[in-house]
Parts: structure tokens; C-alpha cells; sequence
């Protein structure tokens, strides 16, 4: 097929993406077909060639190179483990170049899609370069960006594949992001807009290209309304997914012992496991649920559809059958019968017999799914409208006859020749070894099918050639879909006297479903409002200078009153994102100074303070597994970190009535967090955006007020704090504020004696 | 198999520039210990052979350079260099029609062929084994076509037809008429793709005189990545390309038609199409200029990747408005054998165009008043280090290169050179350039509205 590079946008936007190899731009491809005034008429149908041969006769032709003969692929060997949490690894070592590749499967796609959530695989896996609890989207593209690799995330039928290449020397980078894309995807309200817009903006495309909803509609009138590979998208489908069904799926799929992960490249084989487990080892295991199974319909009889698409010049053609599982024993035989019958291009039966011998049609195709089940085996081919029903007639010619009589000798060897081939020349990077790995994998297959797929085609004769065809495809049972001008087509299958149903190019596909899942708890409008106004408070106190926070260190003194007491405290509060804290607190009481501190590693904490037996002395304890949960909200709720906190899957918005405090407008948010549930309330002044109130009850109901924002690093920070419940009242003003100052990881380590550190230092 | 048709249109160029840009890349601190050696050789009849062994796995990448492209063509016969491409594939006098194509597929390999507008080349990747049967066909259609006039009729209807594809589509038109506006007397202004018109006044006369001209073995490199050595390739073109005699130098018809200086900025709006486009274009000097290196670092700071300037200037999304200025944005450095031009580019549909013109041209003047930023700068020259070494991965993209090269600079090795001399570029070096090369009152715009613009 020669077709010349039109500039349309799908090419633009290849063209803009050229010089780096990124996420693909935001652009909605325009796809060429005719009926739309700014792309291409199909190409003429070609004419029967004129006999014209002056090499008839000769005898100093060159002659066609021999056949390959098949042979096994040399690889490089292949080394594989499971990390603590359950995620299996394979590494393929291969140092001629200083490159790393990671490739990251998760079995999870468009097969396990509810139907009323259809797209939402694809949308999830769309977001997660869109921010992180660490980077929002410009911060991912400029880690990636810096170090000159590629991070991509896709998802597919049956998994989603997250990709990351850069120089070796750069691995931290893929280290560092694809944990975070995993583990902490925030799904942005923002960016879901944008993107679902874009796959609306999609779907209002393929109304446009013939082609397409012609392999749309075969697919659903193949599996019909009950089986998950009949169901396609629609605008308003698409439009109702939300964000809450989005964290829903991240949870259920994306755990790591439903993932695989494929490292190629020049890596140090003896220290990547250990570097993995530091990557990937936060990634808690969990439950799988079973990917929903689905009985597959019967075919009785040819079903046809026709799809009405007024001004429509061409009619797209599709037959389709089921096809085969990618394990049945059939398969390289399939391959190779199919290449000869419509997968090998100029030189498929299907091809001659439309193009050449018919001059119906430019081309025409055959292929099939190579999936877990049996997917579709579907023929396609696009002619005037005039040629619609001869032309289908002709594949299905061609279909009937391969069926009954198999491929030849010659066209056998022809076919595996040309695949084996192509598979020898396959494998020239690492990364080219990881993706077919990848595939072979997720079915099951190991390294052993990529080196002896040649020799399995090598191995397919005519015979098993015949025997696959005559059992797989079915000359009796199978859907024809035409999308092209009715008016021209219908006469046509009249005179014929095929029985059709027809169809709008405008309806739905698939026939729309209610969603019968419960309503979410909350109006999602309002808690995309409440998304907004934190997202906005994130912005005002320093956007992504508050998201790159990794450490932060502030200290503070005021007074504490209590039951008629003041006394002086003085506190240094220590975090190390995501998940380290230290709180060093002084308390001046009338029997002496009181030291407290509090550590804690993630899950984990201890407590150096008063022996309640003798408050003279210092003890220190591990605190209780039942007090963690109220340490670790605290950890949570750290007025520098609570506004990204809240933006995280695992925290739930709300909106609350309006409010004033001091007599300025306050906007309030309530957030629920995920240690105990614990709700916090957010009060965020509508002027400045910046958090003016924090209300939660940890037992008692306590409001931290904030005042007197001053810029510390970029980062807006309150010095005025004031902190009480029914009980106390604690007035603190803060004296030092460090933003990502050097922490030794041994202050949050437990101390071996309980001598209080001395004061202002951190161990 | 697809054979590209020369189509300058943003992705063509941006191909020819990746492989100039991207893939001339390396690093200070060299990011390969060993880069595998590129080995040259000349035949007596001025065949110059370029060859770098790979063993990575059994395939050579096979690939014919003729220094021939649209820029070669009579002002009338705009379209021929394409035209012959095609050519090629219709037999020799030892090879049948599509025999070529036939052959190679049978043997898993890929065939294509591209035409631009200073070189067309002849892509042939296959089993390594096959090497000197692949040499063979390429010196079997280096002298051997048969240019028959049923089969010339035939395929000007296939290459008119593409013409006319073209033409259909606004946002190629209004690619093409930016070229006229920005060239007024060199042969960039049109591309490799022609005009209908040109093409039906073609005859076998024309096609034969421009095959006489340029498909010399002087005028061409073989060159051949992979699991094979010099002394292999060398021992099979002696044989095959051997035999044929050294022809004259070919002419240059573009050495009489140099572009004039621009004098004054010139903006044009063209037909609407359904995407809007803004492109904003500026000369900029030839491969061999030691500028383009220092322009190139600036093509990626201001539109390579999505935290480049424009892409965040014009996908950001204002927060009052709700909307962003522009679908999306970035730019191009075509740099070509003779003068070419940087191309930035706006993509949008509801919006309007002039703010995103005005964001492009500010964009450019704020990074020629303060420079890039020390990361900036780093991330660009890490882009184009990292993007060599890729490139390394793959044989066939490892030809490209290095044919490119020679099209581009005399050199093969150029692409490897390039990456040393970016890496020298400095903030000052691109504040230069921008404000030498790419000023508001030299700049080209030619805006294709949007038909869904407000």
C-alpha cells in the first residue's frame, strides 16, 4: 500500500512527539477516511494489469533467494525471582549498551471492566503519570524529561503495561517514579477532566471513520450485549466515570502479586534484586479478586448487520467468527494458515483474489486476537459501495475454500519462511527481549516460546496447516458488518436475499446499560468542588514547591494552658514524606522540664518520655499496635502535609456550608482520612486560599487556628498557632522552619538508653 | 509494506531532524564506553560504502543513499525525484516488477524507500545471511531499471492520486503554501511530494535523463549496520556495484536558486481545516554551519517533551478561563543541506490563533533575553545523549543516521560528532543563535484556522 504521509493531526502529533519519546501529546487523531472533507479518497481500485511482461521468456532473471529455514533465537539468559511482596521479576542481562528498561504489567484491562465502568481500565492506567502524591504531571515530565527517558503507562484487553527507559546511570529515575505512579497515583480532578473529554472527543471521532466502527461493530455483534468483548464504549459511559471508580480499580488491580516485572538492560545483577525491594517492597499485597469469567454465545447461522452512514462513498466490510486461544495447540498453525490467507499482505489469497483478480477493492485483510480466551477472527476490506456485497461474497470465497481444502506445499513454506524470519530479526535491544516477554508471560509462555517460536512455525506442515483451518474457521456460522451508504447497499442484500438488521451510524453500539452499582455516597459534583478548593490551597501555600517536600523540620514555642495552669512548652516536629516522624516536645512544669519524643517508621513507633511510675525518670516504649493508628493520623494530619494528603485516593472528600472566620469567607472541606476515619475539617479562606482552620476529633473535638503565612522556600508556612479543646489551649509561635534540610535517618531510629537527647539537636 | 512518499509534512521533517538532532547525540562523559566502529570505503567508481557491525542479532540493515532529492528537480518536473522512487520497484532488466519487494518479504525482511527533499533512500533490512543477495538487487536497480512508458502512465496515476490525497487535506496545504511563503527562490519550497500538474508533463525522457543523472555510483553510499563486517560488505558491492562505470558529477540546479535574505517578518491565513495550525518559521543556516548545534539545543528546550516552555505555556490551563491557549505546541529545527528553517507550531480547535502566535514569539524572545536555565540546558543535552545512545539499538535506524549524515554534512560519522558538539553548546551560544536567526522581523506565520474556532 503506498500511502503518502498526510500531515492530518494524528501525524502532527507524531511529529511534535518525534524528537523525545514521551506520553503521546494530548491530540485527537483525525483518522483518514473518505466522507470527511480534509482527508484522503480511498485510492482508486486498481485496474487488472495490462498484459504487459517483457521479461517473459528470459532466462537471466535473478531467482527468489531460498527459504529460511527455521531455527531457534539465541537470547541472552534469563534470571527470575518473586520480591517479598509477591511481585514476580524477570531480568534479562545485556550490556552492549548502557541502557535500562522496566516494564511493568498489571493483569488488568479492558476483560474486567464492569460494564457499566467501560473505559475505566484505560482512563486509570491514563492518569497515572497525571501526579503522584510526591509530583504533580509537570513534575513526572520533568523528572523524565531531565534524564532524557521514556515513561509511558497503557492499558489494554487484558493488562496494563507501565514502561520506563533511560541511560543505566539514570535507573533511580525509573525506581523512583514507577512506585510512585503505582502506589500513589493521585488522579488529579483536573487531569480526569481533560482526559476523559479526550476520549469522548474520541468516540465523536469514530463517527467520522468508517473503518472503525466497522471493527467496532463486528466485535459487538460477534459477542452480543453479554459478553465483556461486545461491549464498546459511548460517550456516555465514558462521561460517567468518576474518580471514585478510578481509586476503586487502582485498588482492586494494582497489587503486586496480580504484576509482573520485566528489567532488561546493562543493570549490576548483584545488587537489582536488593534495589527492587527498596523500590517496589512498599507495595503491600492483597487479594486478587477473580477477573470476571464470561459464558461465550453460540453462532448459528450468518448474521448481518448493516450500518447506515449517509454520503458514505466506500463501504466497510468485516466477517467475523471466534477465533482461537492464544495456548491451543493449534496456533502456529493458525498463524501460518492465516498468513496465507489474508494476514500476508500483497501476497494473501485474500489479497489477489479482491485486489488483482477482482480489482474490487485496495486491499483486504485477515487477522486474529492472540489473547488469553478465544477472541475473534475477523476479515476486512473496505470497496465502493456498488462492489459491497460482491466483494463480501469474495472473502467469504476465500474463507470457505481455506476451510475446506487448507493451504498448498509451497504457500506453507512461503508463509513460515517469511515469520520465521521476521521473528530472527526481531530481538536487537534489550527492551525488544523484555516486551515480547512481557506478552509471553501474561499468557504463561516463558522465555523458551520467544526462542522457539521460529522453529514451531518451522514445524507446521501442510497437513496441520489443513487440520487447524478446517476446525477453526467456520463456513457456516459467522457475522458480516457493512458500514457504508444504505441506500447504495441495501439493494444490493435485497436482490440477494440476505436478511440484515440496520443500524444508524449514530446509535449506540452497544445498547446503553443503567448502572445498577449504588450511587456514590456523595454528589460528585460537590466532591469535585471540594477536590478544587484543596487543590487550590495546595497551590496557594506553594503548589509544586509544597509537593516536593521530602523533609521538613520546624520548631515552635508558646505556652500551654491547662486546668488553670500555663506553663511554657517548646516543639520540634521532624518528617521525613512519606512516612517518617519525630516530635521532640519541652514542657516547663512546676515539678521540672518534661521531655517527650515521639518517633515512628512507617507502621511502627516508640516513645521516649516520663515513666508515669516516677516522672523523674525517662522510659522509652514501643507504642501499642492499637495507638499506631492515632500516631499515624497525626503523622497524617501535619498542617504542611494535610492539604496533599487529602488530595490522595485513600482520603474522601467533601464539601461543607461555607463559613467565616474573623469575619473573612471561609470555604470548608471535610476530609476522612484513612487512619481510624477520622474526619478532618479544612477551612480555607476564600481570598487567599490558605488554611485558616483545621477541626478534627481525636477523642476530644480539637481546632488548630493558623496565622501570621510567611514564605519559607517557596513554601507559605504559618507562624501563629493555636491549638484547643475542651481542655487545654496551647498558643505556639514557631521560630524555625526548614524546608528540606539534611535529616539523619538515626532520629527516628529508637534510642538504645533513655537519656534524653539534649536539647535543639536531632540525633 | 508502505513506501513512504517524500511528503515534507511536519513528521518526514521531523524524522530527517531526529536523525540529525536526537540521534546525534553522545555525551561529555562519554554515556558509551565503546561505540562500535563506523568503517568507510570508496570503489574505484566512486560508490562510497559505510559500514558499522552490530552482532547483536542476525540482521543487516541494508540501505542505498543517493544524493538526489526534490530540491534537484527542474522548477517544472516538481515531484520527479518521488516519482522515480516509485520507479524502482517496477523492474530491471534481471528483476521483475515488485520482484524486489517479493523477494525480501519472503525472507521475513523489510523493504521501503523514502524520498526528501536532499536525498531518497532505498531501506532494506533482512537476515543477515542474505546480505550479498540484498546488494545484489540494489546494484541490479542502480543501472538496470527498465523505465517503460505503460508502467511510467501507471504509476503517475498512483503518485497523482497521493497528490491528490494532499491536497484534500488543508492542513497539508497550508503546510505547503508556509514553504512557498517562507522560500521565494530556493527549491525548499516546494517538497518532495510535487504537484499533479508537474507530474503529467513528466515523460520517460524526463525520468530517464534524471536516473542518468543522479543514480551513479558517485552519487551514492551503501551503507549496512549489522551482523556482518567491512570486508564482507566490501568483497559483495565489488561484485555487484563493481562493474558499473563512474558517470559525470550530477548538476545542482538549487547552487543558482539561494535564498535571498529575509527582509521583514510575512504572515499569510490559509483555508480553515478542522484542527487549527499556527506555524511560525525562521531561516536558520545549513548542516555544515556550526550554528545549528546551538539552535538545536534551543528547538528542544522550547517544544521537546512536555516540560518544555511551549508545552507548558500553551497546555496549561488558565485558571479563570478553564481553558488552555492551545491543544498542543512544539517545535522543529529542519535543518537540511542547504539553509533550512526552525518551524514552531500551535495545535488548536476552539481556541483562538493570535494569542498562540503571540505566546510562540515571546517564548523564543524571552529565551534569547535570559537564556535557558542550567537544568534546561543539562536536560537538553541529556535529551540528545540519551537519545544516541537509543538509537544504537537498532540497525535500521542506525543506517538512517549515518546515511543522513553524509546527506547532510559529507560525513556519515557526523551523527556521532554532533553529540560532543552539542554538549559544548552553551547558555550564551543559544541566546545568540535566537537572536541572530530567529527574531520577530524574520519570521514566516501562516496560520490555518480552525473551523471550530468561536
Amino acid at each position: 500500500m503506498r500511502s503518502i504521509a498526510l500531515l492530518t493531526v494524528a501525524t502532527l502529533g507524531a511529529a511534535l512527539a518525534a524528537c523525545t519519546p514521551k506520553p503521546a501529546p494530548v491530540i485527537i487523531p483525525t483518522l483518514p477516511t473518505d466522507g470527511s472533507e480534509h482527508t484522503a479518497k480511498p485510492p482508486p481500485v486498481l485496474a487488472k494489469p495490462v498484459v504487459d511482461d517483457p521479461w517473459a521468456g528470459k532466462s537471466d532473471l535473478i531467482l527468489a533467494p531460498g527459504l529460511r529455514a527455521a531455527s531457534k533465537v539465541e537470547l541472552p539468559p534469563l534470571v527470575e525471582y518473586t520480591l517479598k511482596n509477591g511481585l514476580h521479576v524477570y531480568a534479562v542481562r545485556n550490556e552492549r549498551l548502557p541502557v535500562m528498561s522496566f516494564q511493568l504489567a498489571i493483569r488488568a484491562g479492558r476483560m474486567g471492566e464492569p460494564r457499566a465502568r467501560l473505559g475505566v481500565s484505560e482512563l486509570t492506567a491514563d492518569l497515572l503519570v497525571k501526579g503522584t502524591r510526591r509530583r504533580d504531571a509537570k513534575q513526572i515530565a520533568q523528572a523524565i524529561d531531565m534524564v532524557g527517558g521514556t515513561i509511558s503507562a497503557d492499558s489494554t484487553f487484558e493488562a496494563t503495561l507501565l514502561s520506563c527507559s533511560v541511560l543505566a546511570k539514570d535507573a533511580s529515575t525509573c525506581l523512583d517514579l514507577l512506585p510512585e505512579m503505582i502506589e500513589t497515583p493521585t488522579f488529579p480532578e483536573q487531569e480526569l477532566t481533560k482526559q476523559r473529554d479526550q476520549l469522548i472527543g474520541g468516540v465523536h471521532q469514530r463517527l467520522e471513520d468508517a473503518a472503525t466502527l466497522a471493527s467496532l461493530h463486528v466485535q459487538a455483534l460477534l459477542w452480543g450485549p453479554e459478553h465483556v468483548r461486545g461491549w464498546i464504549n459511548s460517550e456516555r459511559s465514558i462521561g460517567s466515570l468518576r474518580r471514585e471508580d478510578l481509586i476503586a480499580w487502582h485498588k482492586t488491580w494494582y497489587v503486586p502479586n496480580n504484576a509482573l516485572l520485566v528489567v532488561t538492560g546493562d543493570f549490576d545483577p548483584r545488587t537489582l534484586r536488593d534495589r527492587l525491594e527498596r523500590s517496589f517492597g512498599g507495595w503491600a499485597k492483597s487479594a486478587v479478586p477473580p477477573v470476571p469469567a464470561y459464558h461465550e454465545p453460540g453462532l448459528s447461522g450468518i448474521r448481518i448487520r448493516l450500518v447506515d452512514k449517509p454520503g458514505q462513498t466506500q463501504t466497510h466490510i468485516r466477517v467475523g467468527q471466534f477465533g482461537i486461544k492464544h495456548d491451543d495447540a493449534r496456533f502456529f498453525d493458525t498463524l501460518v494458515w492465516n498468513y496465507i490467507l489474508g494476514g500476508g499482505g500483497f501476497s494473501s489469497r485474500m489479497m489477489k483474489s479482491v485486489r488483482v483478480d477482482a480489482g474490487k477493492a485496495y486491499g483486504a485483510s485477515t487477522s486474529f486476537d492472540r489473547n488469553l480466551d478465544r477472541g475473534s477472527y475477523v476479515a476486512q476490506t473496505f470497496t465502493r459501495n456498488a462492489e459491497a456485497v460482491a466483494t463480501t461474497k469474495l472473502l467469504i470465497a476465500e474463507i470457505a475454500k481455506m476451510q475446506k481444502e487448507g493451504p498448498t506445499d509451497t504457500e506453507v513454506a512461503a508463509a513460515s519462511s517469511n515469520i520465521a524470519g521476521a521473528w530472527g530479526m526481531r530481538f536487537q535491544s534489550a527492551a525488544d527481549i523484555g516486551g515480547a516477554l512481557v506478552g509471553a508471560e501474561l499468557h504463561g509462555f516463558g522465555m523458551e516460546y520467544l526462542q522457539n517460536y521460529g522453529k514451531a512455525v518451522g514445524a507446521v506442515d501442510v497437513a496441520s496447516a489443513k487440520k487447524a483451518a478446517g476446525e477453526i474457521l467456520d463456513p457456516k456460522n459467522y457475522v458480516i458488518v457493512m458500514v457504508g451508504d444504505a441506500k447504495d447497499v441495501e439493494p444490493q442484500l435485497k436482490r440477494e436475499g440476505w436478511r440484515y438488521e440496520k443500524m444508524a451510524f449514530t446509535d449506540p453500539i452497544t445498547p446503553e446499560v443503567v448502572d445498577t452499582t449504588p450511587p456514590p455516597p456523595a454528589d460528585t459534583k460537590t466532591i469535585a468542588t471540594a477536590r478544587k478548593l484543596v487543590e487550590e490551597a495546595v497551590a496557594a501555600k506553594g503548589g509544586p514547591k509544597l509537593v516536593a517536600i521530602k523533609t521538613l523540620r520546624m520548631g515552635g514555642k508558646g505556652t500551654t494552658a491547662q486546668q488553670g495552669q500555663t506553663i511554657a512548652v517548646s516543639i520540634e516536629r521532624t518528617l521525613v514524606v512519606p512516612d517518617r516522624m519525630r516530635i521532640d516536645a519541652r514542657l516547663q512544669t512546676p515539678i521540672g522540664e518534661i521531655s517527650v519524643i515521639v518517633g515512628v517508621t512507617g507502621t511502627a513507633g516508640w516513645q521516649l518520655g516520663p515513666n508515669p511510675e516516677n516522672p523523674k525518670e525517662s522510659i522509652i516504649i514501643d507504642i501499642p499496635a492499637k495507638d499506631m493508628v492515632g500516631v499515624q493520623f497525626d503523622r497524617w494530619r501535619d498542617p504542611e502535609l494535610v492539604l496533599l494528603h487529602a488530595l490522595e485516593p485513600d482520603a474522601k472528600l467533601a464539601l461543607l456550608a461555607d463559613d467565616t472566620i474573623d469575619g473573612k469567607p471561609q470555604s470548608v472541606v471535610k476530609v476522612t482520612s484513612p487512619y481510624g476515619n477520622i474526619d478532618v475539617t479544612l477551612y480555607l479562606d476564600k481570598k487567599t486560599h490558605l488554611m485558616t482552620r483545621m477541626v478534627y476529633a481525636e477523642g476530644l473535638t480539637n481546632t488548630d487556628d493558623f496565622a501570621d503565612y510567611r514564605d519559607v522556600s517557596g513554601v507559605k508556612v504559618a507562624f501563629v498557632r493555636n491549638s484547643h479543646d475542651a481542655n487545654r489551649d496551647t498558643k505556639l509561635l514557631m521560630s524555625k522552619v526548614e524546608i528540606d534540610p539534611k535529616i539523619d535517618d538515626a532520629a527516628f531510629a529508637k534510642p538504645a538508653s533513655a537519656a534524653p537527647a539534649p536539647k535543639g539537636t536531632t540525633p | 509494506m508502505s513506501r513512504r512518499g517524500t511528503w515534507p509534512t511536519l513528521l518526514a521533517a521531523a524524522a530527517a531532524v531526529a536523525a540529525s538532532t536526537t540521534a546525534a547525540s553522545a555525551a561529555p562523559k562519554p554515556a558509551i564506553a565503546h561505540l562500535p566502529i563506523i568503517e568507510q570505503a570508496t570503489l574505484p567508481n566512486g560508490l562510497k560504502i559505510t559500514v558499522m557491525q552490530i552482532d547483536a542479532a542476525p540482521v543487516v540493515a541494508v540501505q542505498l543513499w543517493y544524493h538526489a532529492g526534490s530540491k534537484d528537480e527542474p522548477g517544472n518536473r516538481r515531484g520527479s525525484a518521488h516519482m522515480f522512487e516509485h520507479m524502482m520497484f517496477k523492474g530491471t532488466k534481471h528483476v521483475r516488477a515488485e520482484a524486489h519487494s517479493q523477494f525480501l518479504n519472503s525472507i521475513g525482511g523489510y523493504v521501503n524507500a523514502q524520498t526528501d527533499e536532499d536525498a531518497t533512500h532505498y531501506v532494506d533490512t533482512v537476515p543477515a545471511d542474505f546480505l550479498d543477495f540484498t546488494i545484489q538487487l540494489e546494484a541490479e536497480r542502480m543501472r538496470g531499471l527498465l523505465i517503460r512508458k505503460p508502467m511510467v502512465e501507471t504509476e503517475k496515476q498512483v503518485v497523482e492520486e497521493e497528490i491528490r490525497q494532499a491536497d484534500n487535506s488543508p492542513l497539508t496545504k497550508g503546510f505547503l503554501r508556509f514553504l512557498q511563503v517562507a522560500y521565494t527562490r530556493h527549491p525548499y519550497a516546494w517538497t518532495a511530494g510535487g504537484t499533479a500538474s508537474d507530474l503529467d508533463a513528466t515523460s520517460v525522457d524526463d525520468l530517464q535523463k534524471f536516473y542518468d543523472a543522479y543514480y551513479q555510483p558517485n552519487n551514492a553510499m551503501l551503507v549496512v549496520v549489522g551482523k556482518t563486517s567491512m570486508a564482507a560488505v566490501k568483497a559483495s558491492a565489488e561484485k555487484w556495484f563493481g562493474p558499473i562505470a563512474k558517470a559525470a558529477e550530477p548538476p545542482r540546479p538549487s547552487a543558482d536558486r539561494v535564498e535571498p535574505p529575509q527582509v521583514g517578518s510575512r504572515r499569510e491565513v490559509v483555508e480553515p481545516s478542522q484542527i487549527g495550525l499556527v506555524l511560525v518559521g525562521w531561516h536558520i543556516p545549513p548542516a555544515r554551519n556550526a550554528d545549528v548545534y546551538a539552535l538545536q539545543v534551543a528547538s528542544l528546550i522550547l517544544g521537546t517533551g512536555e516540560s518544555s516552555r511551549f508545552k507548558q505555556r500553551l497546555k496549561a490551563v488558565d485558571p479563570k478561563s478553564q481553558h488552555a491557549l492551545a491543544l498542543d505546541g512544539g517545535v522543529e529545527s529542519l535543518v537540511r543541506e542547504e539553509p533550512g528553517l526552525t518551524v514552531a507550531v500551535g495545535v488548536y480547535r476552539d481556541q483562538a490563533p493570535e494569542p498562540i502566535e503571540a505566546a510562540l514569539q515571546d517564548e523564543v524572545t524571552k529565551l534569547g533575553r535570559s537564556g535557558p536555565t542550567a537544568d534546561e540546558l543539562r536536560k537538553a543535552k541529556n535529551n540528545v545523549q540519551s537519545g544516541f545512545v537509543f538509537s544504537l539499538e537498532h540497525a535500521q535506524g542506525l543506517a538512517e543516521a549515518m546515511g543522513r549524515s553524509w546527506i547532510l554534512t559529507g560525513d556519515p560519522q557526523s551523527f556521532v560528532h554532533q553529540v560532543d558538539l552539542i554538549e559544548k553548546v552553551s547558555s550564551a551560544d543559544v541566546q545568540r543563535v535566537i537572536k541572530q536567526y530567529l527574531t520577530p522581523d524574520r519570521a514566516t506565520v501562516v496560520v490555518i484556522p480552525s473551523k471550530g474556532q468561536p
